[in-house]
C-alpha cells in the first residue's frame, strides 16, 4: 500500500477500526512525511474559513494557509446578500433601535422551532458585536439603514454598502492577504488525516477542476493546530439532498456549483456526529420567473415587509409575510397545490412604486421581467388570474391595517405604506436555500465524535458545515453572523490547541 | 549531431502539434508563441494572472463594454479584484462568464 492510498483508507475507515489504522500508520511512521507543513488549515474561503484565519491571526499563528476548491474565492458569502443580523451594534445604537442578544435568541429559538443547542445559538448572540468589530477592522462598510427581515423583533440587518456578500469578503480577504496568510484556490480537500495525537493535516487535489472533477496532482499538508473545516453547505449536491429528503429532490437551489457534500461526508468519515443532516430550509422568495436567488428576491423581501402575498385561487392572503422562512414556505407549498401542471396556481407577492423606490433587486428585477407593473387592480388581477372584487376587498382590508385595524395575521408593520396602483408584482415558488444541518459542535466550535460525544482533537468547524445554531429553520442575515462568529472562536480555539498536547 | 538534429527536428514537430490542438485567439496569433505565456521551464503550466496583466494591465484597466445587464464583470461587487483572469477567460477554448452561473447575462465581446 502506498502512502498515500494508506492515508486514504485511514480516513474512510469506520471510527471502530480508527484505532487499527492508527497502529499501522504508525508503524510506517518514518515514512510519513507530509508534503507540505503549515501552522494552520483552513478549509473553505467564506465567512466562516476568513474568520477563522483572521483570530488565528491575532493569537499569533504565522504560517496560515485558506484552502478554496473553486477557482473563484468566497463560496456562496461572496455571491449572498451579505445582509448580518447583529443585535447591539453601534448603528442600531445610532438609530436608536432597541435590541439584544437576549431577544435574538428567542427569536431564533421560535424560528428553529425549539430545535436550537441553545448554547450555540446563544454564542452566536452574545459574540455578534465580536464579529462587527472584526469586519469594521478590515475595511467593511455597511449603509446607513437597518432592515427587519421576517420574524425578526428589530430592525438588525445590516447591509454591506455594496449590497452583496462580496463587501464583506473581498475586504477581509485583502486584509488577512496583507498580514500575509496564504491562499490557494482550485485545490480540493479530498481526507481528513489523523495521527495518535489527533486530526493532524489534510490531503489535497491540486489544480483542481470543479466542473471536471480532474486534478494534476494529490498531495498532503500537515496542519500543526489541527483543521478548521469551513466549507459551507452541499446544496448543490443533488444525490445528497435526494437521499436525505427524497421530498426536496425537485427543488431548484441558490447553492453555489461548488456546495457539494464531499467535505461532510470526509467530517463523516472521520467520526464526527450528524445533527439535522435532513433539515434544509427553502427561500419563500425564489420564482418561477428567475433563477434561484436572482434581484426578484431582495425586492420582494420589501414586498412581503410593506405589501402583501395573495393565493390566485382565493384571492386573498394566506400567511404572515414577514413570518418565518419555514411558515412561508410551506404555505406557498399548499397554495401552488392547488394548481396542476398546465394551470399552475402560484401565489404572488406585490407592493406600491412607492416600496420599488428603495427596494434593493427592483431594478434589476423588473428590467428582467422578474417582477411587473400592473396600473389598476383590474390588471393585476387578470395577470395573476385572481377575482378582481376579492382582490379589491383585499386590498382595502390591508390599507385599514396599515391605518391601525387589527391584522388576522399579525404582521409588525415598521413601514405603513397604502397599497395603491400602479402594483408592482412578482410570483413565489420557494427554492432550497441552506443546510441546517451538519457536524455537532462545541461553544468552542470543536467538532464533536460519535463515539465518544466528547470533541475530537484537532478538528474544528464552523459556518454553514456545522449544525444545531439555528435548529430546524434559521432567521433570515442569520447565517453570515453564524460563519463571523463560529469562524473566529474555530481560529481562536485551533490557534490554542497543540498536538500531542 | 545528427542525433541532435533529428532530436530537434522531433521538438520542433511537438511544439507545433501543440500548436494545432490548441488554437489561439485571433488578437493573439501573429504576437505570440507557446513561450510568451507558458514561462515556467518544463511541461506547460496555466499561466498565472500577472501574465496576462504584464501586457493586458489589471481588471480596472480593462472596462467592459457596457450591457443591458448593468455588469461590469472587471469590477464586480462579489469579487472585485479577487479574480484570475482565466476564471472567465480561456486561451484554447471558448472563454465562459462566471457569472452566468447565476446571472442572466451574455457578454458578446467576451474575448
Ligand atoms: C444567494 C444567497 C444569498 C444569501 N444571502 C444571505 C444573507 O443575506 N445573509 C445571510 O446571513 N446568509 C445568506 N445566505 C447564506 C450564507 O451566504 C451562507 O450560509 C454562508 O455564506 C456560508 O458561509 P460559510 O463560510 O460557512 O461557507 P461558504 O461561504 O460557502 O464557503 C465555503 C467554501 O468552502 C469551499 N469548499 C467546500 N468543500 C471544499 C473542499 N472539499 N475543499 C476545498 N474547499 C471546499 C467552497 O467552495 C466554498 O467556497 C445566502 C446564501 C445564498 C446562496
Amino acid at each position: 500500500m502506498k502512502r498515500r492510498d494508506l492515508l486514504k483508507a485511514a480516513a474512510i475507515l469506520p471510527v471502530a477500526t480508527l484505532g487499527m489504522a492508527h497502529a499501522a500508520s504508525a508503524d510506517k511512521k518514518e515514512k510519513m512525511s507530509f508534503d507540505e507543513v503549515y501552522d494552520l488549515i483552513i478549509v473553505g474561503s467564506g465567512f466562516a474559513g476568513l474568520s477563522a484565519a483572521y483570530s488565528a491571526n491575532k493569537a499569533g499563528l504565522k504560517n496560515i494557509l485558506i484552502i478554496e476548491k473553486m477557482i473563484a474565492y468566497g463560496g456562496a458569502s461572496a455571491i449572498c446578500g451579505g445582509i448580518v443580523c447583529m443585535p447591539g451594534t453601534k448603528l442600531q445604537e445610532k438609530h436608536g433601535i432597541e435590541d439584544s442578544a437576549e431577544l435574538l435568541v428567542q427569536d431564533m429559538v421560535k424560528v428553529g422551532r425549539g430545535f436550537n443547542h441553545p448554547e450555540l445559538a446563544m454564542t452566536m448572540a452574545t459574540q455578534a458585536s465580536t464579529a462587527y468589530d472584526m469586519m469594521m477592522d478590515c475595511g467593511v462598510e455597511f449603509k446607513d439603514k437597518l432592515l427587519r427581515l421576517g420574524s425578526h423583533s428589530a430592525p438588525r440587518g445590516h447591509i454591506p454598502s455594496n449590497a452583496s456578500g462580496g463587501g464583506i469578503v473581498v475586504p477581509m480577504h485583502k486584509h488577512l492577504l496583507e498580514k500575509g496568510i496564504k491562499f490557494q484556490n482550485r485545490t480540493n480537500v479530498s481526507a481528513i488525516i489523523s495521527d495518535d495525537s489527533g486530526v493532524s493535516g489534510v490531503a489535497v487535489q491540486t489544480d483542481f477542476d470543479s466542473r471536471t472533477g480532474k486534478f494534476a496532482k494529490e498531495l498532503t499538508y500537515k496542519s500543526r493546530h489541527g483543521v478548521v473545516i469551513a466549507s459551507g453547505g452541499w446544496g448543490s449536491d443533488k444525490q445528497f439532498v435526494k437521499t436525505t429528503m427524497p421530498v426536496y429532490a425537485d427543488l431548484r437551489t441558490t447553492a453555489q456549483s461548488g456546495a457539494t457534500a464531499d467535505m461532510i461526508k470526509s467530517l463523516l468519515a472521520a467520526g464526527s456526529l450528524p445533527v439535522m443532516l435532513d433539515m434544509y430550509q427553502l427561500g419563500p422568495w425564489g420564482s418561477p420567473d428567475e433563477r434561484p436567488a436572482g434581484p426578484g428576491s431582495f425586492f420582494s423581501d420589501y414586498a412581503f415587509s410593506e405589501g402583501i402575498a395573495v393565493d390566485p385561487k382565493t384571492g386573498k392572503r394566506f400567511v404572515n409575510e414577514l413570518s418565518s422562512r419555514r411558515t412561508r414556505s410551506e404555505a406557498e407549498l399548499v397554495v401552488m397545490q392547488k394548481g396542476t401542471k398546465e394551470t399552475p396556481n402560484y401565489p404572488f407577492t406585490f407592493c406600491s412604486e412607492e416600496t420599488t423606490e428603495h427596494a434593493e433587486g427592483f431594478h434589476a428585477a423588473y428590467r428582467d421581467g422578474a417582477v411587473k407593473k400592473s396600473d389598476s387592480v383590474a390588471e393585476l388581477a387578470k395577470r395573476h388570474g385572481v377575482d378582481e372584487a376579492t382582490l379589491t376587498q383585499t386590498i382595502a382590508d390591508w390599507n385599514e391595517i396599515v391605518k391601525g385595524a387589527p391584522d388576522p395575521f399579525n404582521k409588525p408593520l415598521d413601514v405603513k405604506t397604502e397599497l395603491k396602483a400602479p402594483f408592482y408584482s412578482f410570483r413565489l415558488s420557494p427554492v432550497l436555500h441552506y443546510c441546517m444541518g451538519g457536524v455537532a459542535i462545541t461553544p468552542d466550535a470543536q467538532v464533536i465524535d460519535a463515539t465518544t460525544c466528547e470533541p475530537i482533537k484537532g478538528l474544528f468547524a464552523a459556518g454553514e458545515i456545522a449544525g444545531g445554531v439555528h435548529g430546524m429553520d434559521r432567521l433570515g442575515g442569520c447565517s453570515s453572523i453564524d460563519g463571523l462568529v463560529f469562524g473566529q472562536i474555530a481560529g481562536r480555539t485551533a490557534a490554542k490547541y497543540k498536538a500531542n498536547a | 549531431m545528427k542525433t541532435s538534429l533529428i532530436a530537434a527536428a522531433a521538438v520542433m514537430l511537438l511544439s507545433f502539434g501543440a500548436n494545432a490542438a490548441n488554437t489561439m485567439k485571433p488578437h493573439h496569433e501573429d504576437a505570440l508563441d507557446c513561450r510568451t505565456c507558458h514561462t515556467t521551464k518544463g511541461k506547460f503550466q496555466r499561466p498565472e494572472a500577472e501574465t496576462c496583466i504584464e501586457c493586458h494591465g489589471g481588471m480596472s484597466e480593462i472596462p467592459t463594454d457596457p450591457n443591458r445587464w448593468d455588469k461590469n464583470p472587471h469590477s464586480s461587487h462579489h469579487y472585485e479584484d479577487l479574480l484570475e483572469c482565466t476564471a472567465c477567460h480561456s486561451e484554447h477554448k471558448a472563454s465562459r462568464a462566471i457569472c452566468s452561473e447565476c446571472h442572466i447575462v451574455e457578454f458578446p465581446n467576451l474575448k
